[in-house]
């Protein structure tokens, strides 16, 4: 198989402090959708951000289609791989249709405007996640959920291979985080390679067919839902009990137990 | 699968119907300082009529033999012109560059002598009057000082570590500050009978003095910096979404904030060396177009250029004559504009997220 994204001996730190990670090795697939777990401050998000070259490592090597991403130039890079960040904040009140357009920005010249084919494919890319219909609308006036969702547009909009998502769950209500889940599942079926970060082990069973534990620093376990999400190693990572039940053939959940 | 090129009807009409506001906003938006052009040439203390004007404007293209009298060609062409279109000029120019800046530090209060170029040109200005230089020497003093003053901030920041943006704009604040000290010195030791007075009517801004070699020398900063800042509009949305989000849409926000700092700055500076410090226009015009068309910059920098030179203009042409002497622009900018402003805030404003 082809290895779209191969992470060898990746080392980090901030200014030669102590190292925020190291020792982190992993390959994705084609259609691959990786879950990055692990307890706040392991350093996931400082990963994703090394993934898609807005950080860079200490040493080791980060690899897209076997080329260094460190070596590729911005808007190349920006071509291949999507990234939407963690807390969104923005100052300016944008419609929805314009935010989604500037993921075509890898796309047009530095003084070039978004013409009739990239408000074509914003729009597209509107309309396949079915809100189309917030096209007009303020972009700092519609929910979290909604403005997940148009984040999520506009990276369909850069088209690229490769899918970035640092906690793509964590400021929505219940039905809006399962719903974000269903989209990525679409989006890996349709051929994109995705790596999301998470507080929840149990949407590993719902989203990823590849999952990492990090924990102090570095990759603690990697594999399979089934085989990573377990009481064990969710103990060692949360120093929580967790059960891991069976609810159907094609459904475990990962369920934390009381603190006594 | 057919319906889906196909948009549905009330879609389009809706479409329709808001690119229709859309350009006829923006026509609105332009024809006012074009009518406010022709106006102004009529307004002064010396009487004269539309028809003189037309006359003395229009024989210099068509060779028609006249009568008017050479104190018109005068009035008209050396000093109602240079004054009209420097006012034009200057409040464009310090609108398109607030507009930028702002959306460039994705910060509301940033106005476009944040990184400290009017309090470098207001040295430069008063250094030059000090040694007693001409004009000419005054805004060859202004213009360099400011851009020296930016130049300083910008590899101040370049040292510090963390946020790039926040430490430019607190760097511009120490530079502009100090800035600020050495012109109080300059004040201070100069002859509080000749000297200071111009200087400190330099410091208020006013566009008594200009003439066409002033504007003639300040063309191609001011050509430059309008042309790169207009073709970088769609950019400037980009940017404005934060560095990470940027970067990550392949923008190189460092070369790209660079630019539209050395165009601001060429901007800012080359207005200020003319006029004297202006404030208020460069941080309210931004706001107020912001909430006609909108934050998308691939309309609010043609409307900030379009309305910040209406409303210079506009304030120039009271300043001249509304009293029986002339008022320091950079008095009135504010206290037309202030009140306006908070009338306006007063209405609501959606144009920044709560």
């Amino acid at each position: 198989m082809s290895e779209i994204i191969k992470i060898k001996d990746a080392e980090f730190s901030y200014n030669n402090q102590k190292n925020i990670f190291q020792d982190v090795n992993i390959s994705i697939e084609k259609g691959d959708v990786l879950c990055i777990l692990g307890p706040n401050g392991t350093g996931k998000s400082t990963l994703v951000k090394c993934i898609n070259g807005l950080l860079k490592l200490k040493s080791g090597e980060i690899l897209l289609n076997e080329k260094d991403v460190y070596s590729i130039n911005k808007t190349d890079l920006a071509k291949a791989i999507g990234y939407i960040p963690q807390l969104h904040h923005t100052t300016f009140a944008f419609s929805v249709l314009d935010v989604v357009l500037m993921g075509r920005a890898p796309h047009l010249s530095l003084t070039s405007v978004p013409g009739k084919k990239d408000y074509k494919i914003a729009e597209e890319s509107l309309k396949s996640l079915d809100i189309l219909h917030l096209r007009d609308k303020n972009y700092t006036q519609i929910s979290g959920g909604e403005r997940q969702l148009v984040l999520i547009a506009r990276v369909l909009a850069q088209q690229p291979h490769v899918l970035l998502l640092d906690e793509p769950t964590s400021h929505l209500d219940f039905g809006n985080q399962i719903r974000t889940l269903d989209v990525i599942n679409k989006l890996s079926k349709s051929g994109l390679s995705v790596i999301m970060t998470s507080h929840f082990p149990d949407h590993a069973f719902l989203s990823s067919n590849k999952v990492a534990i990090m924990n102090q620093g570095t990759i603690m376990e990697m594999g399979t839902p089934e085989n990573v999400v377990t009481e064990n190693n969710m103990k060692k990572a949360y120093g929580i009990n967790v059960k891991i039940l069976e609810v159907d053939e094609n459904r475990k959940a990962c369920i934390p137990m009381r603190i006594k | 699968m057919g319906n889906e090129t196909t948009p549905t009807g009330p879609e389009t009409a809706e479409q329709d119907h808001k690119t229709i506001k859309e350009t006829s906003v923006m026509s609105i938006l332009i024809l006012f300082p074009i009518i406010l052009f022709f106006g102004s040439f009529l307004i002064g203390r010396y009487p004269v009529s539309p028809l003189d004007v037309v006359i003395a404007i229009g024989s210099v293209f068509i060779p028609i033999k006249t009568n008017l009298s050479p104190a018109i060609y005068t009035i008209v062409w050396d000093i109602r012109l240079p004054r009209i279109v420097a006012a034009m000029i200057v409040g464009a120019a310090l609108s398109i560059s607030g507009a930028s800046f702002q959306g460039t530090f994705q910060n509301p209060l940033v106005s476009p002598d944040i990184l400290g170029v009017s309090m470098g040109a207001g040295f430069g200005a008063s250094l030059a009057i000090l040694i007693g230089f001409s004009p000419f020497g005054i805004q060859v003093f202004a213009f360099s000082f400011g851009l020296v003053a930016v130049g300083l901030t910008y590899f101040l920041s370049r040292n510090f570590r963390g946020n790039t943006i926040l430490m430019m704009v607190l760097g511009g604040i120490a530079i502009g500050a100090l800035f600020a000290a050495f012109t109080s010195l300059i004040k201070y030791v100069s002859d509080p009978n000749s000297k200071l007075p111009q200087i400190v009517y330099w410091l208020m801004g006013s566009l008594s003095s200009v003439d066409s070699s002033s504007i003639l020398m300040i063309i191609v900063p001011i050509i430059i910096g309008f042309t790169i800042l207009l073709l970088l509009r769609w950019r400037l949305n980009v940017l404005s979404m934060g560095d990470d989000e940027a970067r990550a849409l392949g923008v190189d926000t460092n070369k790209l904030r660079i630019i539209v700092i050395v165009c601001c700055t060429l901007l800012t500076a080359a207005s200020v060396s003319i006029s004297g410090i202006i404030g208020w226009i460069g941080l309210v015009i931004p706001h107020v177009c912001r909430m006609i068309v909108g934050p998308d910059h691939r309309r609010l920098l043609p409307a900030t250029i379009a309305l910040g030179a209406f409303f210079l203009l506009f304030v120039d042409d009271i300043c001249r004559t509304a009293f029986p002497i002339e008022i320091p622009l950079g008095i009135l900018t504010a206290i037309i504009g202030a009140p306006f402003f908070v009338y306006l805030l007063n209405r609501g404003y959606g144009g920044w997220s709560s």
